[in-house]
């Protein structure tokens, strides 16, 4: 097992509050997004979108930060409803666009928004088949938490974030819920 | 003014040099703005150049041209300067210099340092490095300022307030037609470029004015030559100017060819960029893409084009391919020995031989000629009181952003170690240890290994993999009963092996050691090409620089286990005058100090990090950098023992923590399936 010295304070606690209200937020979303049986149960936490982010990786037009006014829905009295597009890097018609809308809920919370869409190695198919030999198009959105822990205004205050990912990790038709105990989702 | 972290706010914006003049001999910078400048203020940036910065000292009414190590001059400021009206500020530069706010010259404040004027009277080296609209840094603030025109001008503004001055500005600028490329030719021609092979590039254009053209070739992935800095970035070369000589493009006497030559060192699909500037603001670019095959790459049945993924489907793990070569006989006789015919060698298209597309290591042109903006959102992962993005800071960037990152490994020895119960002896199935200063005969007449890393086996790593393993994997063929007793990298081959026969058997036995087969195409272009994908092109690493080993006294004063191994690795490359961006020190553990991991990294602070395996694998290589550049684990929660999601996502049943799991992840990027640890 690789493993590191510990790097940064309060990284890999235990799930806590943080996972809680991430989890309420994201079920929300699918209650009026996604059909019932895309449960996504694969959480990530750690890194991802959030450290892309963080490193420079995404920046600029590759991402969107929406104001307290966009939020609330009051730039679009005038056009209606704003329609958000995140579209993958890897598509010509990207241009680099949208692929990560980050959303202040509240002082303290943050929601990350991505898509995420690369050719990635790994066996494909139903448990079981023999299906080694193929390449997937991971892609799919997902969405991190973050909340402060604390009053400070420094990164170190902030934590507790979980990630709910929607990609096909394998396969095109992927199922939210492990096909066996204590495995992960297809 | 602006009080919001926005899009609005900028916190600095930076103007390339590429767009501005090029050999002035006069210059003035105007600009209209209103400022807060209240007594209260800190010390703050209006713009800067990388030599020279121009400061307001609200507190001591004070405009400052501050030199740094030219000195300083400092002028007055009017009293209404900086109460919320729109003032005009223009600074003269050369041939003489002066300042003038709102149609007033400011009145000198003590005197001005020699240095200083020598530096502000060289236009051309003031305006070399571009220029930053605010502060370069983040240890000084940006003037709190709505900035509503900014000009640079090769000319003296007049010191006045009424508007001719800027209908004067808008009408020189009016008048310049930018230049534009008409094409750009490649030679050798298409699908005949060879690995090592001179390019030749070639603009062809015309400048409606007639003006002088500056070109520049930049090519992407290429390292500048003699480059040895933590970050070398791209090569970049002044174009080679034949202004209407021979040249027709519409009117012969305006247009203008230039070239550049470049050869590549690596297969793959590459872009060059051919910028163009007439000196005046005027500027326009042209990108060629190039696809350079392995040498012998000549049909029938060429490599295809392009992968944009360092990971190749998992039957082709293993299959021999060489880094720069396309199917020599050297690869077709380890195919015939592992069990692949020469049809099949020969005739199957091949995933793992698909050329890597390095193209997406090209910025956007705009990222390159524009003004490049940095607003508080982008500084920031959610606008005000949320977290700031360090890759967005002047003073942390450099941790995960840029071109050709120079990467140092370091190969640790311990050649005191006589007996392999006192060191992590190490062998490896390309034979390496066979050729090692530090080899020991294994107990029970198992071959040999390697008490210490080596500069050479280090090397061979980096470029190939496939020749030695054959020999290593024949070897396991006659001698089955083998397998359980051999090291991690030996174990990979004969698994190997066994997957050609037994899929099932390889999922549960070979999972573990799959890693080391996926250099297909040399340790470095693969974690390379990982990077890549994974930063969108924003970070790439130079080919690495190889240490020659160091070697390690048992007994050591140092107390911390880490830094036994840390410590001389970062003694050689200081005494080696080597300062990468990264570092990663490939060492056999010791047992008298064994560190609790098999690898490790302090952060970005340390500058790199120690795998315990002399051929590292590139999960471990990866995960290590990953660390570097300032990334935590990649790991995943799922469902405890569960296939119904619980209730209450937090109670029963709920998820539970997998370390290092997430394979989207670069931090988990290469551990495959299989619940490989």
């Amino acid at each position: 097992m690789i493993t590191t010295k510990e790097l940064i304070p309060g990284r890999g606690c235990p799930l806590c509050c943080g996972i809680r209200a991430a989890c309420g937020a994201i079920i929300l979303l699918m209650q009026v997004q996604l059909p019932v049986h895309y449960f996504p149960f694969d959480i990530a936490g750690d890194y991802g979108l959030y450290h892309r982010t963080m490193a420079g990786w995404l920046s600029g037009k590759e991402r969107l930060v929406l104001d307290a006014t966009i939020a609330a829905g009051e730039l679009d009295k005038e056009s209606g409803p704003k329609r958000l597009v995140m579209w993958p890097f890897d598509r010509s018609e990207s241009k680099g666009r949208l692929m990560s809308v980050a959303i202040k809920r509240l002082a303290g919370e943050v929601l990350l928004l991505g898509f995420r869409s690369a050719s990635h190695w790994q066996e494909a198919g139903a448990p079981g088949a023999e299906t080694w030999d193929a390449r997937q198009n991971v892609r799919g959105l997902g969405v991190e938490f973050l909340a402060r822990k604390d009053g400070s205004d420094t990164n170190e205050g902030w934590g507790h974030r979980a990630l709910l990912d929607f990609n096909a990790l394998k396969g095109d038709f992927p199922e939210g819920l492990p096909p066996i105990k204590g495995d992960f989702p297809k | 003014l602006l009080q919001r972290c926005s899009q609005a706010e900028v916190l600095r914006a930076s103007f390339p040099a590429f767009r501005l003049p090029s050999t002035p001999e006069r210059l003035s910078f105007y600009l209209e703005l209103t400022v807060s400048c209240p007594a209260s203020a800190d010390e703050s940036v209006l713009f800067a150049t990388p030599n020279l910065a121009v400061q307001l000292r609200c507190g001591a009414r004070r405009l400052v041209l501050n030199g740094g190590g030219h000195g300083q001059t400092e002028y007055e400021l009017p009293e209404n300067f900086g109460n919320g009206t729109r003032d005009t500020l223009v600074v003269t530069m050369a041939p003489s210099l002066a300042v003038c706010v709102s149609g007033s010259k400011l009145q000198l404040v003590g005197f001005r340092p020699p240095a200083l004027l020598t530096l502000v009277g060289n236009p051309k080296l003031l305006l070399s490095g571009g220029i930053t609209i605010g502060s370069p840094a983040d240890s000084v603030p940006s003037a709190r300022a709505d900035i509503h025109e900014f000009w640079v001008a090769d000319s003296v503004v007049p010191c006045s307030e009424d508007g001719d001055v800027l209908k004067s500005l808008e009408q020189g600028a009016g008048l310049n037609r930018p230049p534009a490329v008409k094409e750009v030719l490649i030679a050798p021609e298409k699908d005949s470029i060879f690995v090592g092979d001179p390019v030749h590039v070639t603009a062809v254009g015309e400048d409606p004015d007639g003006d002088a053209v500056w070109t520049q070739f930049i090519f992407y992935n290429l390292l500048p030559e003699g480059c040895s800095s933590a970050e070398c970035g791209d090569l970049s070369l002044e174009g080679t100017h034949a202004m209407g000589e021979g040249v027709v493009v519409g009117n012969s006497s305006t247009g203008f060819s230039a070239s550049a030559t470049a050869s590549f060192p690596r297969p793959g699909r590459f872009l060059i960029r051919v910028h163009v500037s007439d000196g005046k603001g005027g500027v326009t670019y042209a990108d060629a893409a190039v696809l350079v095959r392995k040498i012998g790459d000549v049909g029938p049945r060429r490599a295809p084009c392009c992968r944009h993924s360092p990971y190749v489907v998992a039957q082709q793990l293993g299959r021999p391919v060489h880094h720069t070569q396309f199917r020599p006989q050297s690869v077709l006789d380890d195919g015939a020995n592992l069990g692949w015919s020469l049809e099949y060698m020969l005739g199957e298209d091949m995933e793992a031989e698909r050329l890597f597309d390095y193209t997406v290591l090209a910025p956007a042109a705009s990222e390159e000629l524009e003004l490049r903006i940095l607003t508080c959102h982008d500084s920031r992962l959610a606008g005000a009181g949320t977290p700031h993005l360090p890759g967005m800071t002047a003073a942390a960037k450099a941790n995960s952003l840029g071109h050709n990152k120079q990467l140092a490994l370091v190969p640790l020895a311990f050649p005191w170690a006589n007996d392999t119960t006192q060191v992590d002896c190490q062998s490896h199935w390309t034979g390496w240890q066979e050729t090692s200063p530090y080899k020991l005969q294994r107990p029970n007449g198992s071959g040999v290994c390697s008490t210490g890393c080596t500069k050479a086996g280090t090397e061979h790593m980096i470029e190939h993999a496939g020749k030695a393993l054959i020999v290593s994997a024949a070897h396991h063929l006659g001698q089955p009963s083998s397998f359980a007793a051999r090291s991690f990298d030996e174990t990979a081959a004969a698994v190997f092996l066994i997957w050609r026969t037994s899929l099932r058997l390889f999922l549960y036995i070979g999972s573990l050691h799959i890693l080391s087969l996926l250099c297909f195409s040399g340790f470095f272009d693969h974690i390379q090409q990982a990077f890549i994908q994974a930063s969108y092109g924003r970070l790439s690493l130079a080919p690495p620089i190889v240490l020659p080993e160091v070697l390690i006294d048992r007994e050591s004063p140092e107390k911390d286990v880490f830094t036994y191994y840390e410590g001389p690795a970062r003694l050689a490359l200081q005494r080696e005058g080597v300062l990468p961006w990264a570092y990663l020190a490939l060492s056999p553990t010791a047992y008298h100090r064994r560190p609790p991991f098999g690898a490790w990294s302090g952060g970005p602070s340390s500058g790199g990090g120690v795998v315990a395996q002399c051929f590292a694998t590139q999960y471990y290589a990866m995960h290590e950098l990953g660390h570097r550049i300032g990334f935590g684990h990649a790991n995943v929660y799922k469902l405890d023992e569960s296939t119904r999601a619980p209730a209450d996502p937090l109670g029963p049943g709920g998820p539970v923590k997998d370390g290092y799991s997430d394979r989207l992840d670069v931090m988990a990027c290469c551990r495959g399936a299989a619940q490989i640890e």
